[in-house]
């Protein structure tokens, strides 16, 4: 989702770190190390600088400044924030890449892999630059052009489709619409011939390939979301940073405790706001409550399921406690700055590419992640599925060899590579069980959940209905213009006209 | 006679030639605007009666696409109301603004060229890069127009996440960029004869006579050009509100036109339903409905221009 990207990327276009000045500002540092990685397979050998991050123990002792009474107490550094602490990055010493050297065709093949993601992101166009090239190594008859930095991918690809010459395979998000829409190769028969990875897959990643039971993608690194807590914010509070909220009620204390104004009133610090960053009732929260917003099976919206509209409700409980204006005000305040990097909001549900971003970022503050708190009698503590998934356009050239290609990139080496890399998961639970992942105790928070997760309601027309319905209802509902039934009932009304006339054309 | 006649034949042989040449070197451009924009609006003028998602044929649909433009979608009318609100009070204001600053331009004192330039600067930046600067300058705490306000011990406002002040907003922005009409009227101003005003003078007429008399009417001209564009400027109005309708502070993802749709523009709607709702047919009907307000709206302004446009040497 190219939603994801741009925030990250604007967390990094300089936004510059920020000093928590009034914390306590005792935590180890998080430093960037550049490390030469010489990959020696044959028949060449390729250097390649990577870009590491390694937590540096701070082993002297350090300052702590308390708030209001500037007391300078020399403290221990393995007193403060014994997680934090223990964790010791390993540089992804993943094994070199290895294709599958298949018998080569009589004729030369040229595959083509397209990816939204821009040509400048170098942490995701590395990895996959990789995996094409050990491909064309091991392959030198069927060689893959990978061309990233595809913007308006939709448009070029739907495009492409109707003229008869789309690329072999593309890295894309969300695919409903496009399965819909005929545009997409049904790959029910080629996972029927075996020899693939594709197995055992976490149960929501499996569900986020198929459309009516029919297989259209194959999920290409996954991620799902998590509450980041502000560590130095819940001992100010007097909360126990071991104890992150583990029920929606739990949030709601949490929350307010986490919660100040000044005297004129204005918000200073936020504990939580349900739907900042990328979290909404579409993605999380109605499913989180137990709703369904999607029967695939009859072809309804249900936005106005009973649990999504309780959903919602919940929300206008923030939205009236804090104000509306009170929060966009506040937003404001931060002319730009991270509300959660800054120190000033407590608690953030958002994915796992907030990692990295708060590390190199944002390393004043000290934080810890945890799944999502659960709503009692709910379904869980899963949130969106999210990532991005390799599908193969309708018409393409050279399909089986497409598929060898596909069956190789999808693979769990490809994936896993990727994933560290990038600090993205991938969509077997065992595989995220690896050695990187697990010395990492801030993703434990994404990991643990990742199998109660499900993927966002598959609607043919999803994009018209959230940006004409949902997004503008929720919101609406939020300021206190709808009730949030009514809000809901609308949004289904307007959501169901689409999907009906989407579904009568075809 | 038959001498005559072969000539003729002589002439239209070498005629036809040189047809045949112009033609081949003005082949580029005839190509271009047949290939790339006669054909596609005529086949986007066939499309607005169909459904065309790009993929599948497009299926003939009647009026269907311009009746539930104007009977059933309610972002429709929010587009249309935008974008009214946004031309009523932009066009003329423009206008005013960009004549006043003409007329102190137009003076004689030193250093103009450097006045000139620096309020022409505006209009060069990029539409993109402007709107980043202004999004700084509506910020609710941190940005100058508020603090501006705050000095002189006015109430801080939301700009850009309270639809009642996003347009306001977007209006005092594009604003900025007078500079391109600017040019015009101080090229028309220059071409207004010295000896008018030099007859004014001995007939004893005072400034405001002469801006009045002379110089707004002999104007006319160039404001009825700048009404003309500024009004199919602003109904197009495209890159600066998508940019604007992004950068609301609510702490969420994009939206359908900012805050309460607010920002929600004709061609900014047309663009969501072309490219993310993949409602080819739709939004070609759309265009044509565009098109066809323009060329109405602009039709209106031309008929009635008669009673105001003068023009220089008697004609009106």
């Amino acid at each position: 989702m190219s939603r994801k990207l741009s925030r990250r990327r604007f967390l990094k276009l300089g936004l510059g770190s920020l000093g928590a000045a009034g914390l306590a500002a005792c935590a180890p540092k998080t430093v960037i190390v550049e490390k030469e990685k010489v990959v020696t397979s044959a028949p060449e050998v390729v250097k390649e600088t990577i870009v590491v991050e390694k937590e540096v123990q701070v082993t002297k002792i350090v300052e702590k400044e308390v708030e209001k009474e500037v007391e300078v107490t020399k403290i221990v550094e393995k007193e403060v924030e014994k997680i934090v602490a223990a964790t010791p990055v390993a540089p992804p010493d993943i094994a070199p890449l290895e294709a599958p050297a298949l018998t080569p065709p009589p004729d030369k093949v040229e595959l083509v892999m397209w990816d939204a993601w821009g040509r400048e992101v170098r942490w995701n166009r590395e990895p996959i630059q990789e995996a094409a090239d050990a491909w064309n190594r091991a392959n030198p008859d069927v060689t893959v052009e990978y061309l990233p930095g595809l913007t308006e991918l939709d448009a070029k690809l739907l495009t492409a489709v109707a003229a008869g010459d789309p690329p072999n395979c593309v890295i894309h998000g969300p695919t409903t619409e496009l399965a819909y829409r005929g545009a997409l190769t049904k790959l029910n028969d080629y996972l029927d011939l075996g020899g693939h990875d594709f197995v055992d897959m976490i149960p929501g990643c499996w569900e986020s390939m198929t459309v009516k039971g029919d297989v259209y993608s194959i999920a290409w690194n996954t991620n799902n979301g998590a509450v980041f807590y502000n560590t130095d914010l819940f001992k100010e509070a007097g909360l126990d940073p071991d104890q992150p909220p583990t029920t929606i009620n739990e949030l709601d204390e949490y929350a307010d405790a986490l919660t100040k104004q000044d005297d004129a009133g204005n918000l200073t610090q936020i504990g939580f706001v349900p739907w900042f960053n990328i979290a909404g009732i579409f993605g999380t929260w109605a499913s989180a409550f137990g709703a369904k917003l999607w029967d695939e099976e009859n072809g309804k919206v249900q936005f106005d399921d009973p649990k999504s509209i309780e959903a919602l409700e919940w929300h206008v409980g923030y939205a009236e406690k804090l104000g509306w204006d009170a929060i966009n005000a506040f937003n404001d305040s931060l002319a730009g700055q991270d509300a959660f990097g800054a120190g000033k909001l407590a608690m953030l549900l958002t994915g796992p590419w907030m990692l990295s971003g708060y590390r190199s970022d944002y390393p004043d503050i000290n934080w810890n992640t945890a799944p999502l708190p659960a709503y009692p009698g709910g379904p869980g503590r899963g949130t969106w599925l999210g990532g991005r998934w390799v599908i193969m356009p309708k018409g393409i050239a050279d399909p089986d060899w497409t598929w060898e290609f596909v069956k190789f990139f999808g693979s769990k080496q490809v994936q896993l590579l990727y994933g560290v890399w990038t600090t993205n998961f991938v969509p077997w639970d065992e595989e995220n069980r690896n050695e990187w992942f697990l010395a990492d105790k801030q993703m434990m928070g994404f990991l643990d959940a990742l199998p109660e997760c499900w993927p966002i309601p598959k609607i043919p027309t999803s994009n018209h209905a959230f940006f004409t319905a949902l997004r503008p209802m929720q919101d609406e509902a939020r300021q206190g213009l709808r009730t949030p039934e009514e809000a809901m009932v609308e949004a289904t009304r307007i959501a169901q006209e689409e999907v009906d006339r989407f579904l009568g054309s075809l | 006679l038959a001498a005559v006649h072969t000539g003729d034949a002589l002439m239209s042989v070498m005629v036809r030639k040189k047809l045949a040449w112009g033609l081949f070197f003005i082949s580029p451009w005839i190509i271009g605007f047949l290939v790339f924009t006669l054909y596609p609006m005529i086949a986007s003028l066939y499309y607005s009666f169909t459904s065309y998602d790009v993929l599948r044929p497009p299926q003939w649909v009647g009026l269907e696409n311009y009746i539930t433009f104007f009977a059933k979608d309610h972002f429709a009318v929010k587009a249309i109301t935008n974008t009214l609100y946004y031309a009523v009070i932009f066009v003329p204001l423009n206008i005013v603004v960009a004549v006043s600053v003409s007329l102190l331009l137009n003076n004689k004192i030193k250093g103009m060229a450097v006045y000139r330039a620096i309020f022409y600067l505006p209009s060069i930046v990029p539409a993109v890069a402007a709107t980043m600067i202004w999004v700084w300058i509506f910020s609710y705490n941190n940005g100058l127009l508020n603090y501006g306000l705050n000095l002189i011990g006015l109430p801080k406002i939301a700009w850009l996440n309270d639809p009642n002040w996003t347009k306001p907003a977007l209006i005092i922005m594009t604003l900025w960029g007078f500079g391109g009409a600017m040019v015009i009227y101080l090229a028309g101003l220059q071409d207004i004869p010295q000896s008018l005003y030099e007859a004014a003078e001995v007939d004893g007429a005072g400034t405001p006579q002469k801006l009045f008399k002379i110089t707004l009417p002999l104007l006319t001209p160039q404001i009825f050009f700048q009404l003309v564009m500024g009004i199919i400027g602003a109904f197009q109005v495209f890159a600066t509100v998508y940019i604007l309708a992004g950068s609301s502070t609510t702490g969420t993802s994009q939206t359908l036109g900012g805050p309460a749709s607010s920002l929600l523009f004709y061609n900014v709607y047309l663009y969501f339903n072309a490219f993310q709702f993949f409602k080819m047919g739709y939004s070609s009907a759309m265009a044509w409905i565009l098109f066809i307000a323009t060329m109405i709206v602009t039709l209106i302004v031309v008929r009635g221009s008669q009673r105001w446009v003068f023009y220089m040497g008697g004609g009106r």
